[in-house]
């Protein structure tokens, strides 16, 4: 995080320090830009440095987790990089449509005629945009290996049987126009402590969207998936039926320490806390994990001693849950409810994670927020373009 | 869960609706008339054909229909429409299962004040209310969305004509302009209005109705 807040303060002061050598250029202010410009020029040359540097130990720090992860991933096809500048340029269709339309909506000062334009417009940017992302999202996501190194941190482990990728694909009705799925929502969630990696069903022809995926073959995955756990700050594991997932509760419980250890437990299946009770000191009561509501029912902790913990997710109470439940305020999604009690669940183990819930809300109008920043992330360089050749006499 | 809630009363909320609504389009019709007024009284004047007189009364009878006081009549608009539209929502998901409503719950009053979600969020809500609700089982497509196209046409109209208002008026060019928004406007609001009058009575009485076949 650290390293990330000085990257982005070298480059803000660089960008601050060149409008105004363009001001000093063009005669606007000259004495104060001149003297802006030595001081913002001067903080983003000492910061280069440290940044480039941080960078360089972020990857190094994270080498051996890319190469465990890296093992076994396929060469990227050479029109990868087609289909991600398509994905981007989707966003930006989605996110700039949407802005327009709602600008429509209020009006300010347009007339009638072209209220109508930029709705048609908008509408039409936003429609595109959405088609183009239904078909680059998930050949655009980015693999195991490409998060680690871009992120930096220990990574959060997420494990369960492939078998339920189906429901945590699903898309709740949380936005205007619903597009992230709850997997999605929950590896934002999570993003708050590490970027999150799991095991890709191997033969799947697109990556499921969520987690990072990376690859391992049928017969020699364990090793991998244990070191990776103990190279890991947290292991999530949604329970679920499947011998493999039985292997890694019992390998989790036999080499980590408990608190790294976090238990999701799908809806209304008791059965499978029956089963997870067997190697456990403290059993789980069933209704413990069972009066939850949602996808994920209940969140399990553990002491230090393996005792287990049992947080149901419910609907929140108070004012702020209501105005979200009577859709006042922004409409929260299952998996919302889901990073609340993650949030509690983080908590007794002793990580205070404020924004968590915020994140898998905010993960549910991401096409909307990308969109828009990378519009601004246009803009900005253009501004200074512009200006530059007007300093020029070009334009 | 949601299929042993109770069924919440809607005729009472549906009548309050109702009423507010026909007011609300009453108002509108009546600013349409000031509007008229003003436009033939200065038409009239330009021509030699009306006194000083006639002017200021049209100018103040224009005046006073636009007053702030209207604009409190919105909020109990709003407010008990959307208390209606909540009932009958939680009801219509009891009557034909969660399966039967396009849109989570939050979404009946959500939608309508959400930008972007609100050019079509409504229109899904209100479909599979009177779907879930009928005892047909449908929804009477062509209806809604003629309701719906003249609500959002109609916004749409209402902000060119308050931009014009803001924008002053130099010439009776603008203001026949203006009484041309003006009446698109009201008319569309009667559509809408009459649509939506009639959803409300036809949904409360299925509702109510069927609370009593409905297991509890």
């Amino acid at each position: 995080m650290f390293a990330r807040w000085i990257t982005v303060t070298e480059v803000t002061t660089a960008y601050v320090a060149l409008h105004l050598l363009v001001n000093v250029g063009t005669g606007r202010w000259v004495g104060a830009s001149r003297a802006g410009a030595l001081l913002f020029g001067a903080v983003a040359l000492v910061l280069l440095g440290p940044a480039l540097w941080l960078r360089r130990r972020r990857r190094a720090g994270v080498g051996e987790l890319v190469g465990l992860v890296n093992r076994y991933e396929a060469r990227q096809p050479r029109w990868r990089g087609a289909v991600r500048a398509a994905n981007t340029a989707g966003y930006l269709l989605f996110g700039v449509g949407t802005l327009a339309v709602a600008a429509s909506e209020r009006g300010g000062t347009m007339t009638l005629e072209a209220s109508f334009a930029v709705l048609v417009g908008g509408a039409a940017a936003a429609g595109a945009g959405l088609l183009v992302l239904r078909h680059t999202r998930p050949h655009a996501a980015r693999g195991a290996a490409q998060t680690l190194l871009r992120d930096g941190r220990d990574p959060v482990l997420y494990l369960r049987s492939f078998d339920d990728d189906e429901t945590a694909a699903r898309v709740d009705d949380g936005a205007d126009i619903n597009l992230h799925s709850r997997e999605e929502q929950l590896a934002a969630a999570l993003g708050v402590v590490g970027p999150v990696i799991a095991v890709g069903r191997p033969g799947e022809p697109l990556p499921r969207l969520g987690a990072a995926r990376f690859y391992l073959p049928l017969d020699d995955w364990q090793g991998t998936v244990g070191r990776l756990m103990d190279l890991s700050q947290l292991i999530v594991l949604r329970l679920g039926q499947g011998e493999g997932l039985r292997w890694e509760i019992e390998r989790a419980r036999a080499t980590q320490p408990p608190d790294k250890l976090i238990l999701l437990v799908p809806g209304g299946r008791s059965e499978l806390a029956a089963r997870l009770n067997e190697g456990l000191p403290t059993p789980l009561l069933p209704r413990e994990v069972t009066t939850g509501e949602y996808w994920i029912g209940a969140v399990v902790v553990f002491d230090g001693h393996w005792t287990p913990r049992a947080l149901p997710v419910q609907q929140r109470k108070g004012l702020w849950a209501w105005l979200a439940r009577t859709g006042i305020s922004t409409v929260e999604t299952p998996t919302v409810h889901v990073a609340h009690t993650l949030r509690t669940a983080l908590a007794a183990t002793g990580r205070r994670r404020r924004t968590m819930a915020y994140r898998a809300q905010m993960a549910s109008q991401k096409a909307d927020l990308l969109g828009v920043w990378l519009a601004l992330l246009l803009v900005l360089p253009g501004w200074l373009g512009y200006r530059v050749l007007q300093w020029a006499g070009l334009w | 869960m949601d299929g042993k809630q109770q069924h919440r009363p809607v005729t009472g909320w549906g009548v309050a609706a109702s009423l507010l609504i026909a007011g609300m389009v009453a108002v509108d019709l009546l600013v349409t008339v000031a509007d008229w007024r003003a436009y033939l009284v200065v038409e009239d004047y330009v021509a030699g054909r009306a006194t000083d007189a006639e002017l200021v009364a049209a100018s103040d009878f224009w005046d006073s229909v636009r007053g702030p006081q209207w604009l409190l009549l919105l909020v109990p608009v709003y407010g008990v429409f959307a208390v209606w539209m909540w009932r009958a929502r939680v009801n219509a998901e009891r009557l034909g299962g969660p399966g039967s409503q396009r849109r989570a719950r939050a979404w009946a009053i959500g939608g309508w004040i959400t930008p972007v979600a609100n050019l079509w969020v409504p229109y899904q809500v209100v479909s599979d209310v009177w779907k879930a609700s009928s005892p047909r089982r449908s929804a009477p497509r062509g209806l809604l969305a003629v309701w719906w196209g003249a609500l959002l046409v109609g916004g749409y109209v209402e902000n060119g004509y308050v931009n014009m208002v803001k924008d002053e008026i130099r010439s009776v060019d603008d203001l026949r302009r203006l009484v041309l928004l003006s009446t698109t406007g009201a008319a569309l609001t009667v559509v809408a209005g009459a649509i939506i009058l009639h959803a409300v009575h036809r949904i409360s009485g299925w509702q109510t109705q069927r609370s009593t076949e409905a297991p509890r």
